[in-house]
């Protein structure tokens, strides 16, 4: 069998057609599927994938054998099954004490290689499926093909054969109300902020997929429904000519007569998922919520050693500004001048926040707890993660950290769900510009972010990755972080002195 | 024809050797003394420098003139002022030393222990980094060596333990080096004569030379219960030579006893080998943690390793070995002279790249069966844009191009895009790191410089980079734009500048002793 799924990769290599089922992919094997569909465009500007510029250069110089070798191969691939089939039912046969179960992988098996034989003569249409998988160590939605891409030659032809394979996304979970989803992560939309991607591909008579093969993918977190809990979301794929134009996720045809634009093929799956965090909607929605409970949260990290200092503050002001030139969202805002109304607006309404917050402070009426649970409910993961990377800018703001101040951030850190290795990370980087970390035994188990709930292993293992992470900065050629790291190193090694590790 | 010559550059000694007739390594004693190693100390009198244990002579009398650790200063860009008695950041001294000065001093004097010495194989730590390995092979120029190559420490010392006869040697095994001021931590499988390493840590900063700090602290603590006064740690480098003394004994010994000269007075002190194997806990811890990491990278545990085989002057502790049993599970292996298996090893290697036919038949044949597959002790890559899925931004990051433990030689190319319309140009950084590393911050920008791309082009043009690792280490990059065919080429290795021509003009003026 292993003879034979060689011989089909080399058969479908030479004919310039994809196979390969993979389950984790890199973008870098994606880059490869889209090299062999002679995709023009680059999948991601940011991403990576190997050249196989020589390989292509081989395959160009054996050409003219390719007729025989590929006769060569379908007989070989013909009677490798027959032998095999063959084998196997005769190992049934002999096998006294075989299990049912493994007559059906048996016959499962046969029954594979006959659909690969029949695919290749009775190739279908294009169809897609879209899965769950890791690209590049980010969780992402794979959509894939299969089948043979059916466009008119003739068609073609003005564009050189080239068509340009776009992909939106749609919320069809109210079925009168499709949603185009959007996006304003760089590289996953369109110029009007729709979440999507295209790229030109050159089609040859007869090409297509001859097995589940990636066509694009959507990392998870740019994929954002306008609601949390179940969502319909449907993921649609055109092929047109290059120069049409999209409006919403739709292709927009102008000119029918002369046929300049023009849709060649949809095709479109439809997917359930369970999503956890608010929706877009949602999130229009609590923004200000969020950004106040944020704002208190760093106001109290700020008054954990009893005092504010105005480079604290100044910390908190920053981040407000920043939150309302960042908004995700801003390209749905009103006009500069409402922007403007509405920005002073925030500003008295942050500037009344700080002061009541910090009277609740100074009087011990802030409900950290209440805070913290608003968030939950309110704020997605990334406004979380940015909540926690402003108290880590308090806390570094004022060049020491106090024993109260990193206490309250691993709290918070836990207690809003946060992975705490992510959040170790972010925390090691503040620190790395932190003059003085406070001298007490207490601080050095909290700045490794050791709580007492652990056992005394994970206390060691805990130290020795943190051990293991400033250990390689001690070689760093800022001096600060260098000097800092060997600090670190020694805090962590008498810690697990201290354990006995 | 050139003698086959190892050296290892060492942190408190240092040594050179070469292949006998046999095959054979062979440690080259000094011409003076019959010592095989000698001191890395270095004393500088104007013109004329003395290297080795007789510079030690002057350690009390002109201490500011002594130059001590030099390798633990290799990659920082510091110099050895002789008026300040100590490594600094000042410029515009009139005299002194970069690091790679003052070990081309003891290149120099090693060089001189035979004749023939043109090129030869220098070893370095496992985790120096490439801006130390540079100033290695910048001191090799100044002292009039080729080098070969180089070679991490704790792998030529298990190319020794595997190429020596009646020792056996074999399968996953793991060598402890714990030298005078780097501790590397290596795993290498071992099949006859063949090794291929597997993984290796380390700690630049932890060797014999600190746990004499901490004995001059026990000096300092009973001098100050005896006399109320403190001893001037910080500016006397006599403590730490009778800490090394005290250090010794304690490896076989019980208890010692050493006299102190204080601002009170001299003083005989006791010190017991219960009192500094407490005192050298926290190294011990680290050295402990590092064995951990090593064997989880490697996925093995400690069940899995043959044989641990010791390296370095510092092994020779007995803590340092009931440390090793107890993580182990079994005692080390005590087969070779713990001071000798680097050098031997790097004259072994320096056998393995050499010509066939600058080598005799006895030679050949010694060598014929050894083989050596290293790996990349480093991340290297690049920066650049990246979506950050916990900030949902487009943050700058560093993207690695190799693994850590790649198999040397080592070739990748990874693809990356222009970002902006009408991009003219594209940064090309070289980054170097420990760990796994998307943090900016924390990695090394070995090299950096820009590539000219065409202009007015669309975003998300292609460029490709190309990171070459050879066997020893020496990285090559190129950058290319795959449409233009633009490139940037990077070799690292020491430059000639102008720079380097004055230090080794400077060098040449001073006679070694």
């Amino acid at each position: 069998m292993l003879r034979s799924i060689i011989i089909l990769l080399l058969f479908f290599s030479f004919s310039n057609i994809s196979f390969g089922e993979q389950k984790t992919l890199t973008s870098e094997e994606l880059g490869k599927t889209f090299e062999k569909l002679k995709f023009k465009k680059a999948l991601q500007k940011n991403y990576k994938r190997t050249q196989e510029d020589k390989f292509k250069d081989f395959l160009k110089k054996f050409r003219p054998f390719l007729i025989f070798i590929f006769i060569m191969i379908v007989f070989s691939i013909s009677r490798s099954l027959k032998n095999e089939s063959k084998k196997e039912e005769e190992e049934i046969d002999d096998s006294s004490d075989s299990t049912i179960q493994k007559s059906i992988e048996r016959f499962k098996k046969k029954k594979e290689g006959e659909e690969i034989l029949n695919e290749i003569d009775n190739p279908k249409s294009l169809k897609v499926k879209v899965e769950k998988e890791k690209i590049e160590n980010i969780l992402s939605y794979v959509i894939k093909g299969k089948g043979i891409i059916n466009i008119d030659d003739k068609l073609l032809e003005k564009d050189n054969n080239l068509a340009k394979f776009s992909i939106y996304v749609f919320d069809t979970t109210d079925s009168k109300n499709k949603i185009p989803l959007t996006s304003n992560s760089e590289g996953w939309h369109d110029e009007e902020y729709i979440l999507s991607n295209s790229r030109e591909m050159k089609i040859n008579y007869g090409e297509g997929f001859w097995t589940w093969t990636p066509i694009f993918y959507f990392p998870e977190f740019v994929l954002v429904p306008p609601y949390k809990g179940k969502r319909k979301i449907e993921f649609k794929i055109y092929a047109t000519s290059l120069n049409t134009k999209f409006s919403k996720g739709a292709a927009v045809v102008k000119n029918k007569k002369i046929k300049t634009d023009k849709t060649y093929l949809t095709i479109s799956e439809t997917m359930e998922i369970q999503y956890e965090e608010p929706g877009y909607e949602e999130f229009k929605e609590f923004a200000d919520d969020v950004n106040e409970r944020t704002v208190q949260l760093g106001l109290a990290l700020a008054y954990s050693d009893g005092h504010m200092d105005q480079r604290e503050i100044n910390i908190i002001k920053d981040w407000v500004d920043t939150q309302y030139h960042w908004s995700m969202f801003d390209y749905l805002s009103d006009d500069d001048e409402k922007s403007k109304d509405k920005q002073n607006k925030e500003k008295i309404k942050f500037s009344f926040l700080l002061k009541n917050t910090y009277d609740q402070l100074r009087d011990n009426r802030l409900s950290l707890s209440g805070i913290i649970k608003d968030l939950n409910t309110k704020a997605t993961k990334v406004q979380k993660y940015d909540a926690i990377q402003l108290l880590l800018n308090i806390a570094g703001s004022d060049e020491k950290l106090g024993i109260k101040e990193d206490q309250l951030l691993n709290k918070t850190a836990r207690a809003l769900n946060l992975d705490i290795e992510q959040f170790q990370k972010m925390k090691n980087t503040a620190i790395a510009s932190i003059e003085n970390i406070e001298h007490s035994e207490q601080i050095n188990e909290s700045v490794f972010g050791i709580v007492e709930s652990m056992s005394n292993a994970e206390k060691c293992k805990l130290l020795r990755k943190e051990y293991t992470r400033w250990n390689a900065q001690t070689n760093n050629s800022n001096e600060n972080i260098k000097i800092k790291a060997k600090k670190m190193v020694e805090l962590a090694a008498e810690l697990r002195k201290k354990y006995k590790c | 024809m050139g003698k086959v010559i190892g050296i290892d550059l060492g942190t408190t000694f240092s040594a050179i050797a070469s292949l006998d007739d046999m095959g054979n390594p062979e440690v080259i004693p000094s011409i003076e003394d019959n010592r095989k190693i000698t001191a890395s100390v270095i004393y500088v009198d104007g013109k004329n420098a003395i290297v080795g244990d007789k510079a030690l002579d002057y350690i009390v009398d002109k201490p500011k003139q002594v130059i001590t650790e030099t390798k633990r200063q290799m990659e920082n860009d510091v110099v050895y002022s002789i008026d300040q008695g100590k490594w600094t950041k000042d410029e515009n001294l009139t005299e002194s030393f970069t690091p790679a000065q003052a070990s081309s001093l003891i290149l120099k004097k090693l060089k001189d222990y035979t004749s023939e010495v043109t090129s030869a194989v220098i070893t370095v730590p496992a985790m120096f980094a490439e801006s130390a390995r540079q100033a290695t092979l910048e001191a090799a120029k100044m002292a009039g060596i080729e080098v070969i190559e180089l070679i991490n420490e704790p792998t030529a010392a298990v190319l020794h333990y595997a190429s020596l006869p009646g020792v056996e040697v074999g399968g996953r095994v793991m060598i402890y080096d714990l030298g005078g001021g780097t501790f590397d931590v290596t795993i290498a499988e071992v099949k006859n004569k063949k090794v291929d390493v597997i993984t290796s840590r380390g700690d630049k900063y932890l060797g014999g030379k600190d746990f004499d700090v901490e004995i001059t602290k026990l000096m300092n603590k009973k001098y100050k219960e005896k006399h109320n006064v403190e001893l001037d740690l910080n500016n006397n480098k006599e403590y730490i030579k009778k800490a090394e003394d005290v250090k010794k004994n304690l490896s076989v010994k019980e208890k010692t006893s050493v006299q102190i000269n204080g601002a009170k007075g001299s003083f005989d002190i006791e010190i017991t080998r219960e009192e500094f194997e407490e005192s050298i806990q926290t190294y011990l811890e680290k050295t402990k943690m590092l064995i951990e990491e090593t064997l989880e990278s490697s996925g093995m545990k400690p069940s899995r390793i043959s044989q641990t085989l010791l390296v370095g002057g510092s092994t020779r502790i007995p803590a340092v070995v009931q440390s090793i049993t107890k993580l182990m599970g079994k005692p080390p292996v005590k087969g070779v002279n713990v001071d000798e298996a680097v050098v031997c090893g790097a004259a072994v290697y320096a056998g393995l790249k050499t010509e066939d036919k600058s080598l005799n038949k006895k030679q050949q044949e010694a060598l014929a069966q050894v083989e050596l597959t290293d790996v990349c002790n480093f991340f290297m890559g690049t920066l650049a844009l990246v979506n950050d899925p916990n900030t949902n931004r487009q943050v700058m990051a560093n993207t690695t191009i190799i693994k850590r433990d790649t198999k040397l030689p080592a070739s990748v190319t990874k693809r990356y895009f222009t970002i902006h319309e009408g991009q003219e140009e594209i940064d090309c950084s070289v980054t170097q790191s420990e760990g796994f590393e998307d943090n900016v911050e924390f990695v090394n920008v070995i090299h950096k410089e820009l590539l000219k791309l065409p202009k007015n082009r669309p975003a998300k043009q292609p460029v490709d980079i190309t990171y070459s690792y050879d066997s020893s280490g020496k990285i090559h990059c190129l950058f290319t734009d795959v449409e233009s065919g633009n490139k940037h080429e990077i070799e690292l290795k020491p430059h000639t500048t102008k720079e380097l021509d004055k230090q080794i003009k400077e060098v040449e003026k001073i006679i070694v002793e």
